[in-house]
């Protein structure tokens, strides 16, 4: 359990970091990658729906903790990302999954999930419209974030290739 | 029936968990504001900084000439300033002499370097490498050479936390220079605001917007931006002014901070009395 627990929270340290340091300077108006909860849709994929979730609040938990904002926000956002994640759970296809430009669409819409319950609970944003909202809140930073997986989709290719 | 409550369970096993998270995580939001859920947070702040700040001395290489440039064109502009302001000086201790009010224009200002900054657009927060150890407390408001950037909001040993002007729970008390109406500003995820205003018109657009001197927190006449936009609310009378703030958050790494509680001062001004 703790073997299972511990290989997500090591990546996470390291981008964590990244995510508190470097991420700031590539985000345009706020809107920038989350790599945090890029190793919590990874492990979803792979370990399944209540991995995810758990990983995910264990995860957000630290996030709040570590980053300074609002405790639980990231935990609640995060848990959900996580449990969607895992809907694409399937023992036979996880190399499949990861490997391919699928990844990148469930990066898509986990994050913008994730962005979007972490909005609503943070912000008291006020915008022309919704649809503005959703653009800016949810779809932005999930079309951000799904651009940063590509690395691991490419390095899953090359470990696919490898077997 | 136990059978059958096994079976419910295992079919929805994965909702109940994630039902049960869920409701650990409201409950912690809930318990954000308490003194114990404060002191475990600035205790992290303080443990992660130190790692962070080896990070940010990394990231700081990469600052680029742009604004190497910039901070000279400033040091120039502020050096003329600075004549003019002399003058004004020699002026203002004649007429502090006449009136025989006492000097609080000398501030020691203590320089943070940035450790670490949250990508959040609506929980605006820094961490800076001074703390406790620096004399940094809660409440000291932290700027640069351009103006007003937030508040310390938690101070641990060697670090602190500040809440800055694009955080939607920064609010402060300020005022347009040129017409001295005041008004609350703050963060609405996109842009600063000053809500519900009466007598828009005397609002004019590049007005200089500074901390009020009805602020309990920052000391007054600090600058803040400069009035961008005008807005009417189409539901009441009153009207909103868009304000461009003069410190761009995303590009700064060094800051001030002001070692001076204002509620401090005016709770020893009232015991004088």
């Amino acid at each position: 359990m703790l073997k299972k627990f511990g290989l997500p929270l090591l990546i996470f340290i390291p981008l964590l970091i990244l995510q508190l340091t470097v991420v700031p300077l590539i985000s345009y108006q706020g809107i920038g990658p989350d790599l945090v909860l890029l190793t919590v849709i990874y492990f979803s994929i792979k370990e399944g729906q209540v991995f995810g979730a758990v990983l995910g609040f264990i995860i957000g938990f630290l996030f709040d903790f570590f980053s300074g904002g609002i405790i639980g926000v990231s935990m609640f956002s995060k848990t959900i990302a996580g449990f969607i994640a895992g809907y694409f759970y399937n023992e036979n296809k996880i190399d499949l999954t990861l490997g391919s430009a699928f990844f990148m669409v469930i990066v898509f819409l986990c994050s913008s999930i994730d962005s979007l319950l972490f909005s609503l609970f943070s912000a008291s944003e006020s915008v022309s419209t919704v649809t503005a909202f959703f653009f800016k809140r949810s779809f932005l930073p999930g079309l951000y974030t799904s651009a940063f997986s590509l690395p691991s989709i490419i390095y899953n290719n090359k470990v696919d290739r490898i077997k | 029936m136990i059978i059958f409550l096994l079976k419910i369970y295992s079919f929805i096993k994965e909702y109940i968990i994630l039902c049960i998270l869920l409701v650990c995580s409201l409950f912690i939001i809930s318990l954000n504001n308490t003194q114990a859920m404060n002191s475990i947070r600035t205790y992290s702040i303080g443990s992660f900084a130190l790692i962070n700040s080896a990070f940010t001395n990394f990231v700081h290489l990469f600052y680029h000439e742009d604004s190497l440039l910039e901070l000279k064109q400033r040091n120039a502009e502020l050096m003329l300033e600075n004549n003019i302001l002399r003058e004004y000086a020699i002026q203002n201790l004649e007429l502090k002499g006449l009136l025989k009010l006492q000097d609080t224009s000398k501030i020691n200002l203590v320089r943070a370097v940035i450790v670490s900054k949250l990508t959040s657009s609506v929980q605006g927060n820094l961490i800076l490498d001074k703390g406790t150890d620096e004399g940094i407390y809660k409440g000291m408001p932290v700027i640069n050479d351009k103006g007003l950037i937030g508040i310390v909001s938690h101070s641990s040993t060697g670090f602190c936390k500040v809440k800055h002007i694009n955080n939607s729970h920064f609010k402060i008390a300020v005022k347009d220079q040129r017409s001295g109406i005041d008004g609350i500003l703050n963060w609405d995820g996109a842009s600063l605001k000053i809500s519900n205003i009466q007598g828009i018109d005397d609002i004019l657009i590049g007005d200089r917007i500074v901390t009020s001197d009805f602020s309990t927190i920052f000391p007054p006449d600090i600058p803040v931006g400069i009035v961008k936009r005008k807005e009417k609310n189409s539901s009441s009378y009153s009207s909103t002014v868009i304000v461009e703030p003069f410190v761009k958050i995303e590009w700064i790494s060094h800051v001030f901070i002001i070692p001076t509680i204002r509620n401090i001062q005016i709770d020893s001004l009232k015991a004088i009395k």
